[in-house]
């Protein structure tokens, strides 16, 4: 196998035992993304001379016994809407085009810590609008495993550089679905941890209550060991837990005898694609013969789970994205007549289409005359799909489900229709609502080869059951299932390109 | 259209938004009328009676752990702070002249 | 011209001499402490065919250490943007963090005005756009202040008593805590405004009243009596030169006796007391002209010109804002332990009126002297230093009250100094006042003296030794003075025998500038009508 297809533990042992130098691998890295990055668009920027330089460094913190962490010397990728200290954080926006971070978000600055390797910047949805990185301002990323298709979104970027062996693994951020339905179309691993469990200090907001940083990669045990060194408690973030993280890789046990997986019949209905139902079936069989007891459960209230959603997320974006103004930072539009005109010129000019038409609706639904009709309802609405959720986890510890009702689409297809783009969410957005922690995993292919994502959502920072549950699945199935077909599939890509 | 021009304009002046070409006026004012008939499905869910959930149950809510002790910590270097090269000798954000 | 990317070129070293401070902020020293002549007890008249109803907006800035959400100082002056964060600046990613000294010090406010606590509170968003707040929101609280319900009683002064006490309520209708805004400088030329984000998130409270006020005087009486509540609980220091203390003004005026209140009118920029009584009464006399000439009152916001002593429109009704308050996510909903709020109360010190009854009935002094040397909890705590030792060294209190506000307030003033700067022991004026008691100096003498140990500190009586002070009583020195003066002045003398009484005057300042004052008055006096005779 070569060095991009190994996990987070195969490469950090052929760094321990001096196989491979850390600068060689940043370089082997780097050579990757140099060759296949035009066929992909995963980044928006790459850190050569950065990423080299940490390089040398961390292999001198290891060499001199100054660090001792599974992540040391491990590329990896952040997406753009994280900030980074001295690196350009766009957000995929013109309106953040030139912005340079004066500090580090708390997950990088962690990862630092653990020595790990920033190869760049991935491509995602404008500040993370969007279920296909086809809004982002810069370029469009193709699935690797067809480059017809979308990757996802809105962490299509970090999905598909994690696909394509472009970044080892990748940190994606998650607002609606935005890491785990990138992941299930490109055949990866994400986490959605727990609302609370990681630190959003220096992840750009889009809906404040929602958002939440989490790993995508290629196996449930990378995603465990990525999550363990970015969760806990940041003085900076007074959302963030002050709860004591457990070592999530001692979840990773291959042993699901008792657990109660129910799957609501709403998740598995005519609006799911067959192959995506079937292949939840298989993964009911095979929870079964492992030992789980799995049983159909019932969320009535899934057919407002959406508009919930997005009225509470946009309301909150319409504020969260009044700063740019370009009155400090970022875009400035060249003419204008007075400070209001500029504002507004900047403003129009500097978001696009889809960032507008959502603050637009959030500023609706918060204004005058609408504020209780919209936003106050939709409060009430999370008050009982709450409550539905929290009844349903009495009887069950894992909720089972698909990702998404469809697998990666055609670039192009849905782009045009934004209300069919948000009823994409469905079943990724019941997590968000409630802050539930919820795991994607692969679980096969439909009749297109491309991945299906199987998704698991936990109690409240209970991620080691679903860790646990997922590395199960993972070990029956065959580890890394992904990885000799995956890799044939994006080669081949790679040359059609 | 359940939503008027006027709204649209009146919401987009409050977003600072422009929207200038009326072809693309049309559009955001016809998708957003669409998004928001979507919207109003909510309202057949009964709410009477239940009460709005603000904040999710964040682990330390309503803790004095959420909260910064009065320290002073360093400030930043205004150089770092003020992105635009014109900015940074007279160490002034600057935008067009605000009249009050 | 509009100024492009292109307008700052080759400029930007002047910038530093061009800049001018946005709305010509009165030097005001706030100090009606230092000023006691003004006239506290012209309380404004509200007689006529009309009266006016006025709530008040006060913004004080809480003297923390750190800003409300970053640890950045919030320190007064300092270079612009110096005293800044990612946090403050509103840059892409940051979250607030709310200082806990805050939310003690609004209850700590709050207590003193007689509010009730709220023991769930949280933070709100208020959507706005403007340059001055760098996240396109202002964080505030809307539906759950900190403190609710309170009340400040003051003297109305004007007949309109309220209860046997003789001192009408204003009530408070909430106290909440916020973030101040950044500074708007602009430029001479015009054409463009500079943003110092220093002031950014500095704390503050919101104290709204309920418009129970109906004069400019009120309002000036109430706002004093905030002001000295703020400083004595030690929560803002009110120095409304540096903008730590701002008020907006709510009138209406109404016919007299009607009960429902006319449309209301808010007043802005207001940076002095004066300027806080002058727009009102300037207001109420607009509101009436204009009822009186038939016309309708409408809603609008003005802001106060106080050079030229009148307001000017800023924004009408069409234009109120919008500002899609919701919950703060960032910031989780805060339960504030009863406890922790019976502490606060617990620690909270001697009100400036709890003060002012006592000395009333302690040290009989005059309502007006007690006002007046209550209204700053540093003079009154020297005042009362003084008062203990002069009961020790047998000084008239009264004697002591006087010179605290004659002198030492003159003094304060001329020196432009706060009593906290002084550099002498309360101790040292009872001696003073004790050796003037004793007639070993003269009060012309002592009132040199104290000056004298204003500016150094030093003990008065090694003063008056030092400097030779004692008043000169000796009859045999003074007579061989008096018999000089009249020897070198034979045209006064014949005047005053002529019964020119004016001649005397002129004679007995010849023998205080031969004794450099220091002549017994009396003894000299007599002396010299002994001699005329």
């Amino acid at each position: 196998m070569e060095l991009h297809e190994l996990s987070i533990s195969q490469l950090g042992s052929l760094i321990k035992n001096k196989e491979v130098s850390i600068p060689k691998l940043t370089r082997y890295m780097l050579d990757r993304i140099e060759k296949l990055d035009s066929a992909y668009g995963c980044y928006i920027t790459v850190a050569e001379e950065k990423a080299m330089e940490q390089a040398a460094d961390v292999q001198a913190r290891l060499d001199g016994g100054n660090l001792d962490s599974p992540l040391a010397g491990i590329p990896m990728a952040v997406k753009d809407n994280i900030c980074t200290k001295g690196i350009l954080t766009t957000c995929a926006s013109r309106m953040l085009y030139n912005f340079i971070p004066p500090y580090d978000a708390h997950v990088v600055g962690k990862l630092y810590e653990n020595g790990a390797i920033l190869l760049g910047k991935v491509n995602m949805d404008e500040f993370a609008m969007g279920s296909s990185t086809e809004s982002s301002y810069f370029k469009k990323t193709f699935n690797p495993l067809d480059t017809e298709r979308v990757p996802g979104g809105s962490s299509g970027g970090a999905a598909a550089a994690v696909a394509s062996g472009e970044a080892i693994y990748c940190l994606g951020s998650y607002t609606g679905g935005s890491i785990r339905q990138p992941a299930a179309f490109c055949g990866c691993v994400g986490i959605k941890p727990t609302y609370g469990l990681v630190s959003r200090f220096g992840l750009v907001a889009y809906a404040s209550s929602f958002d939440q940083v989490g790993p995508l990669t290629r196996t449930v045990s990378d995603c465990a060991m990525v999550l363990g060194a970015i969760a806990g408690h940041d003085p900076m973030d007074a959302t963030s837990t002050r709860k004591r993280i457990p070592d999530y890789t001692k979840a990773l046990v291959q042993d699901v005898r008792g657990l109660r997986i129910g799957i609501p019949g709403e998740f598995v209905d005519d609006s799911v694609d067959e192959d995506i139902r079937n292949a939840v079936f298989k993964a009911i069989q095979v929870f079964s013969e492992q030992g789980a007891e799995c049983k159909e459960i019932s969320i009535p209230v899934m057919e407002y789970v959406v508009p919930t959603y997005y009225i509470i997320a946009l309301a909150e974006a319409s504020s969260n994205l009044a700063r740019y103004d370009g009155v400090k930072y970022g875009y400035r539009t060249s003419e204008y007549k007075d400070l209001i005109d500029m504002c507004k010129r900047t403003r129009s000019e500097g978001f696009g289409t889809e960032v507008k038409r959502r603050i637009l609706l959030g500023t609706y639904v918060l204004s005058s005359g609408y504020f209780d009709a919209y936003y106050k309802k939709a409060l009430k609405a999370r008050t009982i799909i709450s409550r539905e959720f929290g009844r349903a986890f009495e009887e069950c510890d894992i909720i089972m489900g698909p990702v998404a009702p469809t697998t990666a689409y055609k670039i192009g297809e849905k782009i045009n229709d934004p209300l069919k783009m948000y009823m994409e969410d469905i079943f990724t957005v019941p997590a968000n609502i409630t802050g539930l922690p919820a795991l994607a995993i692969p679980a096969g292919i439909d009749r297109n080869n491309m991945p299906i994502g199987l998704q698991l959502i936990g109690k409240r920072f209970d991620e080691s059951t679903i860790f646990r549950a997922g590395y199960t699945f993972e070990q029956t199935i065959g580890s890394n299932w992904t990885s000799s077909r995956m890799n044939n599939q994006v080669n081949n890509q790679v040359k059609n390109k | 259209m359940a939503i008027s021009r006027q709204v649209i304009e009146h919401i987009a002046e409050l977003a600072r938004v422009e929207i200038n070409n009326e072809k693309e006026l049309e559009k955001m004012a016809a998708e957003i009328d669409k998004i928001i008939a979507y919207f109003d499905k909510l309202k057949e869910l009964d709410t009477s009676g239940i009460e709005a959930m603000e904040y999710l149950e964040a682990d330390g809510c309503g803790d004095e752990n959420t909260l910064r002790n009065d320290e002073v910590g360093k400030s930043y270097d205004r150089e770092d702070l003020l992105c635009r090269q014109e900015e940074k000798e007279p160490g002034f954000f600057i935008v067009p002249r605000i009249v009050e | 011209m509009i100024l492009g990317k292109e307008g700052l070129d080759g400029r930007t070293n002047d910038f530093k001499g061009k800049i001018m401070v946005t709305g010509g902020k009165t030097k005001d020293t706030g100090g009606d402490v230092k000023n006691p002549g003004g006239d506290l007890k012209d309380l404004g008249g509200n007689t006529g065919d009309y009266e006016a109803v006025i709530g008040l907006e006060v913004h004080a800035e809480l003297s923390t250490k750190t800003k409300i959400f970053c640890s950045c100082t919030t320190e007064f002056g300092g270079l612009p943007n110096t005293h800044c964060c990612p946090v403050c600046t509103g840059m892409p990613g940051v979250l607030p963090v709310l200082n806990s000294r805050v939310v003690e010090y609004a209850i700590r406010a709050g207590l003193a005005a007689n509010c009730s606590v709220s023991l769930f509170t949280k933070q709100d968003r208020k959507n706005y756009f403007y340059p001055d707040i760098p996240k396109g929101y202002q964080i505030s609280q809307y539906d759950l202040p900190v403190c609710k319900n309170g009340y400040i009683e003051i003297d109305p002064g004007n007949g309109e008593r309220e209860n046997e006490t003789g001192k009408k309520k204003i009530r408070i209708q909430r106290i909440h805590i916020e973030e101040d805004a950044g500074k708007l400088l602009h430029s001479e030329d015009g054409t463009c405004s500079f943003i110092d984000y220093n002031r950014a998130g500095v704390p503050l409270i919101e104290i709204v009243t309920e418009p129970d006020i109906s004069s400019a005087g009120e309002a000036r009486v109430f706002l004093e009596k905030l002001r000295s509540m703020l400083l004595y609980v030690g929560v803002s220091d009110c120095k409304m030169e540096e903008g730590s203390l701002r008020c907006d003004v709510n009138i209406s005026v109404k016919p007299r006796g009607r009960t429902e209140l006319g449309e209301r009118v808010e007043i802005k920029n207001l940076n002095s007391f004066r300027a806080v009584y002058r727009a009102i009464e300037v207001e109420i006399a607009r509101q009436e002209s204009i009822i009186r000439a038939g016309g309708t009152i409408s809603r609008e916001t003005r802001r106060w010109d106080d050079t030229r002593g009148e307001s000017i429109q800023m924004r009408s009704k069409e234009d109120v804002h919008d500002y899609r308050y919701f919950p703060e996510p960032d910031i989780p909903p805060l339960t504030i332990k009863e406890d922790f709020v019976e502490r606060i109360k617990a620690s909270l010190p001697e009100l400036p009126w709890e003060r002012k009854d006592r000395y009333i009935q302690e040290y009989g002094l005059p309502e007006y002297d007690a006002e007046i040397i209550t209204s700053s909890r540093e003079l009154a705590d020297f005042f009362e230093e003084a008062a203990v030792k002069a009961a020790g060294k047998g000084v008239n209190i009264k004697m002591v009250s006087n010179w605290v506000i004659r002198e030492l307030m003159r003094l304060l003033n001329d020196r432009n100094a706060s009593v906290e700067d002084a550099k002498f022991p309360a101790g040292h004026l009872v001696k003073l006042l004790k050796i003037v008691d004793e007639g070993t100096i003269n009060i012309p003498t002592a009132k040199k003296v104290f000056e004298e140990i204003f500016d150094t500190g030093k003990d008065p009586e090694h003063i008056v030794k030092e400097k030779g002070l004692e008043v000169l009583n000796d009859e045999e020195f003074l007579r061989g003075i008096v018999e000089k003066v009249i020897g070198d002045n034979p045209s006064s003398v014949s005047d005053y025998k002529k019964g020119k009484e004016k001649a005397l005057g002129f004679l007995m300042g010849q023998v205080m500038k031969e004794t450099r004052g220091k002549a017994d008055p009396q003894v000299a006096r007599r002396l010299l009508l002994e001699e005329l005779k």
